[in-house]
């Protein structure tokens, strides 16, 4: 990469999609659209996303996946042995539906929005999953390029659907050695291929939704046992350190949100992370890409060993961060973090899902131009 | 009174569920209503919530149709609140009946039609739907729709 | 058929008839009958099981003490859950915010309904030790979630530690498994907060029969209790839903704290 200034600016990854685009998709997935015609449209739309983020001074730069669903079921395309199933579809084969409806309803989203690539037979690349994405940002910028790819954790579990993947694999940890293999052929690829900064979406909300937790209460609640995480924890870590082996040379995150579906916080996992500190401090992952501009996230606190990819704006809300508050926050990093090891961004992206993008392009851009002011006036202040 | 009757016809099983015959065709409903989230049948409340949500989404489609808007889908999630569900199970000290004080309906339509000619399909479904407009003065009724693409 | 034994439980929630259906269906098949009647609060259970119109009850410890109290030592605890024994309840605070309970003095602790055992007055009762008057040397915020139910719901310990967190308490009272819950899943940022007193341990709910109910019945309902085992997996899915892992013999060793705690607060003064 590059060298970068202090205090890089960069997204997490996606920008709301335009109507048109949305459209495309919609007809594309019905068989109403060439892949060549969607193509057209998409390129359109992503020079338009590189040209906000130009025009915002963002350094490291994204696509703003334009050409995904959402981050992770655009997967389906692109492996044999998925299906992008809605929830709607899955609510008829899985026993479980409690969860499912909870969370729907946390959301207020339904059932037929949701798409997820689910597991359907033995998994392979029939095409790299965001090598295209890849080629096409550097022939249009020069600018260090980040590619979001879903983790493995995330990829696994959202596409073991035991009902549908069983015959194919007798668990999820089976599943997820072909899951590890397939992002580290992406890997491969990417680096080949120059990408700068690589960042694995593993967020928190996925877990809650596919864990299927029991509803059912218990004799006496103030003595009920709750589950315990750790061995999930452990089995996400070990996927996330498999994918990342001999790749150190190169730039890579790991961002963790709570949900980003809607513009009411209330939907928000709360808690902060120290439960998930000794887990993340073990991810041999360079930087941690991490929501702090929300409430429900708690103070900064520091991972020893590796860089803070800080949020510092809330792409839910439709009021934009002053300079003031973003350089606040970023005090708040540095009473933890040497100038060196902070990079700024949002805590999580403005269109995580195509159909319910959390704000507009002209608040998102406007966002990333006060991430940009506040960045400047960091390194006037920390230069040496 | 109308002469025009709809019936149906229930006949229990020893299982404690019930058969429904209508026409050529029937369905089974499970006990009148259940507290555990694992029961594996449909309750008679249930089943009424799903001819509540079917009334809406079908009304709604029926509309649009006539009005040649075009919707790709429609979800309905219906929920009830449960007054006093304590007295059902016996409970000793619990007093009250148990009944339904409010239902509330959100619709999901995924359509790039205007908002102006969803809005016009929503009223008129609900000015024409018979079951929001016998329900209406029985129960609090909060209805309401979003465009979910 | 034997003649079914009358089992009393409350129920703060119409879910928890799920697992009493579950284990009426047990009893069942283990031929030794139960009928289950509920009750909206721990008094009118005591009040039947006193009178004689069921068996057994299902009591909170407080209903134990109740039960007890009134009935002058003539019932018996005949079993209890592996987690009803030994509890204690923490005294939560700001890291760093005090050095010893005794700095509670003038200060605000949030407590559970005014009934709860292990939210409200086990820890009165330990402020007491420490020479501290509730309501006097001390300010008590309650959060009275469902009275009557003896605390059986976590609600009002959740609403203690929200105030807690939101500033204005300025220690709230948590037992030990939502400590160990709470700050395992993020509720409590452990990094922010941290126990300050921890009471002496004491015992929870606990099943209880006056003392003239029938040995026979009684040892063949217990034979029957003491056969669920958590290794077989069919037993496993019940006993995790009523959360134990093993049934135990009832002892009244455990409620030391609580009778003490009810007596200095004169918690029953002026009840019949």
């Amino acid at each position: 990469m590059s060298r970068l200034p202090l205090f890089p600016v960069t997204m997490v990854g996606s920008w709301p999609r335009p109507a048109e685009l949305l459209r495309a998709q919609k007809a594309k997935r019905a068989g109403k659209l060439s892949a060549a015609e969607f193509d057209r449209l998409a390129d359109a739309a992503v020079l338009e996303v590189l040209r906000l983020q130009d025009e915002a001074g963002v350094d490291v730069v994204t696509d703003g996946e334009q050409r995904r669903d959402n981050f992770y079921s655009f997967a389906a395309d692109k492996l044999s042995g998925v299906k992008l199933m809605t929830l709607a579809e899955m609510l008829d084969i899985i026993e479980d539906k409690a969860g499912f409806e909870q969370i729907l309803k946390t959301l207020d989203v339904p059932a037929y929005s949701l798409s997820n690539p689910t597991c359907v037979g033995r998994i392979e690349r029939k095409a790299p999953l965001a090598l295209d994405e890849l080629r096409f940002l550097r022939r249009h910028t020069s600018k260090p390029v980040k590619i979001p790819l879903p983790g493995p954790y995330l990829l696994t579990r959202a596409m073991f659907v035991k009902e549908a993947s069983r015959p194919t694999y007798a668990s999820k940890e089976e599943l997820s050695v072909d899951v590890v293999r397939v992002l580290r052929a992406e890997m491969a690829d990417l680096v080949r291929d120059g990408a700068d900064f690589i960042q694995f979406d593993e967020p928190v909300l996925t877990e809650v939704v596919f864990s299927g937790g029991k509803t059912r209460t218990f004799m006496c609640a103030s003595l009920a046992a709750g589950g315990d995480p750790k061995v999930e924890l452990e089995f996400a870590v070990t996927l996330m350190n498999q994918v990342l082996e001999g790749f150190e040379q190169v730039q890579t995150g790991l961002h963790i949100c709570r949900g980003n579906w809607s513009q009411d916080e209330s939907t928000l996992l709360r808690g902060n992370y120290a439960p998930l500190k000794p887990w993340l401090e073990r991810l041999k992952v360079k930087q941690l890409v991490l929501e702090y501009a929300t409430e429900p996230a708690g103070d900064v606190m520091r991972f020893e060993g590796q860089q803070l990819g800080l949020g510092c704006v809330n792409p839910r809300t439709p009021r934009v961060e002053s300079e003031e508050e973003i350089l606040a926050q970023a005090q708040r990093a540095l009473e933890h973090y040497e100038p060196g090891q902070i990079w700024l961004n949002p805590d999580c992206g403005f269109g995580t899902f195509s159909n319910s993008p959390v704000n507009s392009g002209n608040v998102a851009a406007a966002k990333m131009k006060a991430l940009a002011g506040a960045a400047r006036r960091l390194r006037q202040r920390h230069q040496a | 009174m109308s002469d025009l009757r709809f019936s149906v016809r229930v006949n229990s099983r020893p299982d404690g569920r019930c058969d429904v015959r209508v026409r050529k065709r029937s369905f089974e409903v499970g006990v009148p209503l259940s507290f555990d989230s694992a029961y594996d049948g449909v309750t008679a409340l249930e089943q009424f919530l799903g001819a509540l949500g079917s009334d809406l989404a079908g009304g709604l489609l029926a509309r649009a149709r006539k009005r040649r808007i075009e919707i790709d889908a429609i979800e309905a999630t219906v929920e009830a609140a449960l007054n006093n569900p304590l007295a059902y199970l016996d409970v000793v000290g619990e007093q009250g009946t148990t009944a339904i004080e409010q239902i509330s309906a959100r619709v999901y339509i995924s359509s790039f039609a205007s908002e102006a000619d969803i809005q016009m399909l929503w009223a008129e479904m609900l000015e024409r739907s018979p079951l929001v407009n016998t329900l209406r003065p029985a129960v609090k009724l909060d209805l309401s729709f979003k465009v979910a693409l | 058929m034997a003649k079914p034994i009358l089992v009393g439980a409350v129920l703060y929630d119409p879910k928890v008839s799920v697992i009493w259906d579950i284990i009426r269906e047990f009893f069942e098949q283990h031929h030794c009958p139960i009928d289950v009647v509920f009750y909206t609060n721990y008094e009118l259970q005591v009040d039947a099981l006193l009178k004689g119109h069921i068996d057994m009850a299902w009591n909170s410890p407080l209903a134990w003490v109740d039960a007890q109290r009134r009935s002058k030592g003539r019932c018996r605890a005949i079993a209890m859950r592996d987690t009803d024994r030994d509890r204690v309840t923490h005294i939560v605070a700001r890291k760093g915010a005090f050095k010893s309970l005794k700095d509670l003095k003038g200060k605000t602790l949030a407590v559970g309904a005014k009934d709860s055992p292990q939210a409200t007055l086990i820890p009165q009762g330990l402020l007491l030790r420490a020479g501290l008057t509730p309501g006097k040397d001390v300010t008590i915020r309650r959060f009275d979630v469902l009275v009557g139910k003896h605390g059986d719901h976590i609600g009002g310990e959740l609403d203690a530690f929200k105030c807690l967190d939101s500033g204005q308490a300025d220690a709230c009272c948590m037992l030990d498994m939502n400590w160990d819950r709470w700050s395992g899943d993020g509720t409590v940022n452990s990094q922010k907060y941290a126990i300050l007193a921890t009471t002496d341990k004491f015992d929870h709910c606990v099943f209880t029969v006056r003392e003239d109910f029938d040995r026979a019945a009684e040892q063949q309902w217990l034979k029957v209790l003491y056969s669920m085992s958590y290794d077989n997996p069919k037993h496993r899915e019940m006993m995790d839903m009523e959360g134990l892992k093993k049934w135990e013999p009832g002892r009244t060793t455990g409620f030391g704290p609580l009778n003490e705690a009810v007596e200095k607060l004169k918690f029953f003064e002026g009840r019949p």
